[in-house]
């Protein structure tokens, strides 16, 4: 049992851009997940949205450190410069990421507590959950972080049976089964995860690593071909860029890269709609 | 016989030579660490064509040669809830999207680097 139409898609797609089935190392097929359930993904209907927080039971143990991506962003520097600025020997981090720019969006906002008026029922699941702790332990008025581009230390996420992967699945199945804490899919949840986490809060990656279309009034002094990532965050039917509308300027720094996939989009005759 | 040495010294030189470049091609450069970068994306259906771009745009601008890099692709079927249309490849018969599992692709990268990097040039 496979997932075979969207592999031979893909598959298909990289040798037309280039990279051939000689590239291929290995394909291993896992079996399902909680998380992979379109319930938990209640807000955003993708489930790939939440594999990213669980990255450290699905990749090999060997694997200590990961560099998530999203799939609506552009990498302009070498992607070794964002490696190396964290190791996971000897350090406390758990979470690195970008600090998001607009000032309103803080943690309060990002789980929830004003887009749906509901922080005391943030809080009283926090007391529910750990009722030994205090929620003024989490400053709320600290600013939340995009989980599009993170680094993650495995070694962490894996330690003491993996504790904190149960944390996320626990608030994953409160949000989508008791009551709704916050929307915008694994974003709260990444958030949480590193205020949860022995470091206490995320390490701060320079913004130069994931530059979101949208996230300020200043987006035209940011979004130039010099910035490591370029995100395209807007939410709307054409704000990703496959689906951009050629007008904009802000398209033109995907096109070099993402113009020949769509060449080979309609040499494979895929979706038009 | 100095004509003889000076070739022999010669061809030695460019064996020396030749196995320095082989050996530079097997040893480590990422800070002699030998570490390989981990980097995990991953796509429903509908957005395949932002996570290829993606993949084009790192593997065009990681320059640093010899450098082991794998790039683990989760792929995963949409939700039951959302349906598509597709015309090129049959869809997969009645598989309930709860219990579909999902794939990971290792791809290893330098000489993937250097073709689409030629690919890149040529427009």
């Amino acid at each position: 049992m496979t997932n075979s139409e969207e592999v031979e898609v893909l598959a298909q797609m990289l040798e037309c851009v280039g990279i051939g089935e000689e590239y291929l190392g290995t394909v291993k097929v896992f079996p399902p997940q909680p998380y992979f359930t379109a319930a938990i993904a209640a807000d955003l209907t993708a489930s790939t949205n939440f594999v990213r927080l669980f990255l450290g039971q699905e990749l090999p143990a060997t694997v200590s450190k990961v560099i998530w991506l999203d799939s609506d962003i552009i990498v302009q520097k070498d992607i070794t410069e964002l490696w190396e600025m964290l190791s996971v020997s000897g350090d406390t981090w758990t979470v690195a990421a970008v600090e998001l720019q607009a000032t309103w969006k803080d943690l309060e906002f990002t789980l929830g507590g004003r887009t749906y008026n509901n922080s005391l029922r943030f809080q009283s699941a926090f007391h529910l959950r750990y009722p030994s702790r205090k929620i003024s332990e989490i400053e709320l008025s600290r600013r939340a972080f995009n989980a599009g581009v993170l680094l993650l230390n495995l070694d962490h996420l894996r330690a003491k049976e993996s504790y904190l992967m149960e944390e996320m699945l626990w608030w994953s199945k409160r949000n989508s089964e008791q009551e709704v804490l916050w929307g915008g899919g694994s974003q709260p949840l990444a958030n949480l995860l590193a205020l949860i986490s022995p470091a206490g809060d995320y390490q701060h990656l320079p913004t130069t690593w994931n530059v979101l279309r949208g996230d300020t009034l200043n987006d035209t002094q940011e979004w130039n071909s010099e910035r490591g990532i370029l995100h395209w965050t807007i939410l709307g039917d054409r704000s990703k860029p496959w689906r951009h509308d050629l007008r904009q300027q802000s398209i033109g720094l995907w096109l070099p890269y993402g113009l020949p996939v769509m060449e080979c989009y309609r040499l494979l005759k895929l979706p038009e709609k | 016989m100095v004509d003889s040495g000076r070739v022999l010294l010669s061809l030695l030189a460019v064996t020396l030579l030749c196995t320095a470049v082989r050996w530079k091609d097997l040893l480590p450069s990422n800070n002699g660490t030998n570490e390989i970068i981990h980097i995990a994306l991953g796509a429903t259906m509908g957005v395949i064509p932002g996570m290829v771009a993606t993949m084009r745009s790192v593997l065009l601008n990681t320059h640093s040669q010899g450098e082991l890099c794998h790039i683990l692709c989760f792929l995963l079927p949409l939700p039951q809830n959302v349906h598509h249309t597709h015309t090129h490849t049959p869809p997969t018969p009645s598989h309930n999207s709860k219990s579909r599992p999902k794939l990971i692709f290792l791809r290893k990268l330098p000489s993937c680097i250097s073709s689409l990097r030629d690919q890149f040039r040529r427009g």
